[in-house]
């Protein structure tokens, strides 16, 4: 599986320099600025950016015959579809450091003119970073297999409203199920921990799914 | 002599289409080329496909080195490298690059292999693999393919689109590689003047059925064509024909025993006959 997520690697690379150059001039941007609503942005933002990364490559890998030669090389279908899943999850892993490491420049630079909670507050802006970056991952995975990479474009659209759309949604329920009533620190953990095993769980449900849909597809 | 690939009735079905591969029996022994043979559409890459398990065949069996390959056992693929016709590997990577991906992928990759077919080849390792000509595609494809010591070689149409320099520059690393008793090559292609040169069988496939598999040698030296005319060949017997095909003022028939015939037909001319002339009387013409 090393040389799936190094071939994948190779193939992010080229969007992943220039997504890291903006995302640094951004970042930098912040720093000086100290803008309190391009912080928040730039923390929601930057993971599901860093996701496409992985997305990406996809296009690139099946404008050659690679998706079939793939499989005639020693590893499983198991393992080609978890590699894809492992190297999303790296690059939005990528996109929360580096936007982790911004934010708190901008602390020290600025102080925490920020965060009315220090820790609720900057906890539930990296969740739902992470949260619509992995949940983005969840939809185009399977929908790509199934469909095929011809209808990359339109996929990626659907995954990032999906997956915005998803979150809103959770965050909905999970503050209706407290009739919208003010949430205790205990009781706002909850939420976030709610959510993140929700986008966890369907990460990992929807790596089982697209297991499933390509061990069928014929390439 | 055993078998290196043994395909017995393999049948697929497409849902959307109407072809369909037809009970593909032939099997291939260790230390020979197999030129597969066929018009475009007849059924090559899908009985490719069957093989790398790139397609799920409806029925029959496929060994590999006496072993039924599916996805579980993907360590099988160590001693398989394949080819395919254009574009095998993304356009991103360079010769260099694809070496990193392919050392954590075969167990028995060969990096100084590797660098000295790149050399033989004149292959630069940092160019771009979307800045190649087809020719250094086909050409990387094939040091890739031999660089982690398979067994056998599975090259889908890999000669088509080649200049006859490199045509023949590729064939001779192919007998290089058989020169192992071990090593096995299934060719398909439709260029039939490149399975002359290198085939030891040649199995030819239309309309999703095989119509012939034999020694390539047998086809060259026993095959022959006799040239009739329309009453020479209304004496002839059905059972001494496999095909006939009519010209304008003659019915050419195909026929699997020179020397039989020439004893048979004294008054009929019979010629040697190549691959493309057997291959255009069975498919072309009306077989027996």
């Amino acid at each position: 599986m090393k040389g799936l997520l190094k071939n994948q690697f190779y193939g992010a690379l080229g969007s992943a320099v220039i997504l890291l150059l903006f995302f640094l001039a951004i970042g930098v941007g912040l720093v000086i600025s100290g803008n309190s609503l391009l912080l928040n942005i730039y923390v929601v933002v930057s993971s599901a950016a860093f996701a496409f990364n992985a997305v990406s490559g996809f296009r690139k890998e099946a404008s050659s015959k690679w998706n079939k030669y793939e499989l005639s090389i020693p590893v499983t279908r198991n393992q080609i579809v978890k590699s894809r899943f492992v190297s999303h999850a790296i690059w939005v892993f990528s996109g929360i450091i580096l936007s982790a490491l911004f934010v708190l420049i901008t602390l020290a630079v600025h102080g925490n003119m920020y965060f009315y909670y220090p820790v609720r507050d900057p906890l539930m802006l990296f969740s739902c970073g992470m949260g619509i970056a992995l949940l983005m991952g969840s939809i185009f995975y399977p929908l790509i297999y199934f469909l095929g990479t011809d209808k990359n474009e339109i996929i990626m659209i659907i995954s990032l409203l999906g997956s915005v759309g998803a979150t809103m949604g959770i965050f909905w329920l999970l503050n209706a199920a407290n009739d919208f009533q003010r949430l205790s620190d205990s009781e706002f953990y909850l939420v976030v921990a709610v959510y993140l095993a929700i986008v966890l769980i369907t990460y990992m449900l929807s790596y089982f799914f697209t297991t499933f849909i390509y061990q069928k597809k014929e390439v | 002599m055993s078998n290196i690939l043994e395909l017995k009735n393999v049948s697929k079905k497409y849902s959307n289409s109407s072809f369909v591969l037809d009970n593909i029996t032939f099997s291939l022994p260790y230390g020979s080329i197999m030129g597969y043979v066929g018009e475009n559409g007849a059924g090559k890459t899908t009985t490719i496909g069957c093989i790398l398990n790139t397609l799920s065949k409806d029925s029959g069996t496929i060994h590999l080195f006496g072993k039924e390959m599916n996805d579980k056992n993907p360590l099988l693929r160590e001693d398989i490298g394949v080819v395919y016709d254009g574009d095998n590997f993304p356009g991103y990577l360079n010769a260099e690059k694809l070496a990193n991906v392919m050392r954590e992928l075969y167990q028995q990759w060969d990096d100084s292999l590797f660098d000295r077919q790149l050399a033989n080849f004149k292959l630069n390792k940092k160019q771009k693999i979307r800045t190649y000509s087809k020719g250094m595609t086909m050409k990387l494809a094939i040091a890739v393919a031999i660089s982690h010591h398979p067994k056998l070689l599975v090259l889908d149409e890999a000669t088509g689109g080649l200049d006859p320099i490199m045509r023949e520059e590729i064939l001779d690393i192919f007998l290089d590689f058989v020169q192992d008793e071990n090593h096995s090559i299934l060719l398909s292609s439709h260029i039939t003047s490149d399975l002359e040169k290198v085939a030891d069988y040649i199995t030819m496939i239309h309309d999703g059925k095989i119509i012939l598999s034999a020694r390539k040698d047998d086809l060259i030296y026993k095959y022959a064509v006799m040239r009739c005319t329309a009453e020479q060949f209304s004496k002839l017997n059905k059972s001494d024909m496999l095909a006939y095909r009519s010209k304008d003022y003659q019915i050419d028939v195909l026929v699997s025993d020179k020397n039989t015939a020439a004893r048979k037909f004294k008054n009929i001319v019979i010629d040697t006959v190549s691959i493309d002339e057997i291959m255009l009387l069975l498919v072309k013409g009306d077989r027996e």
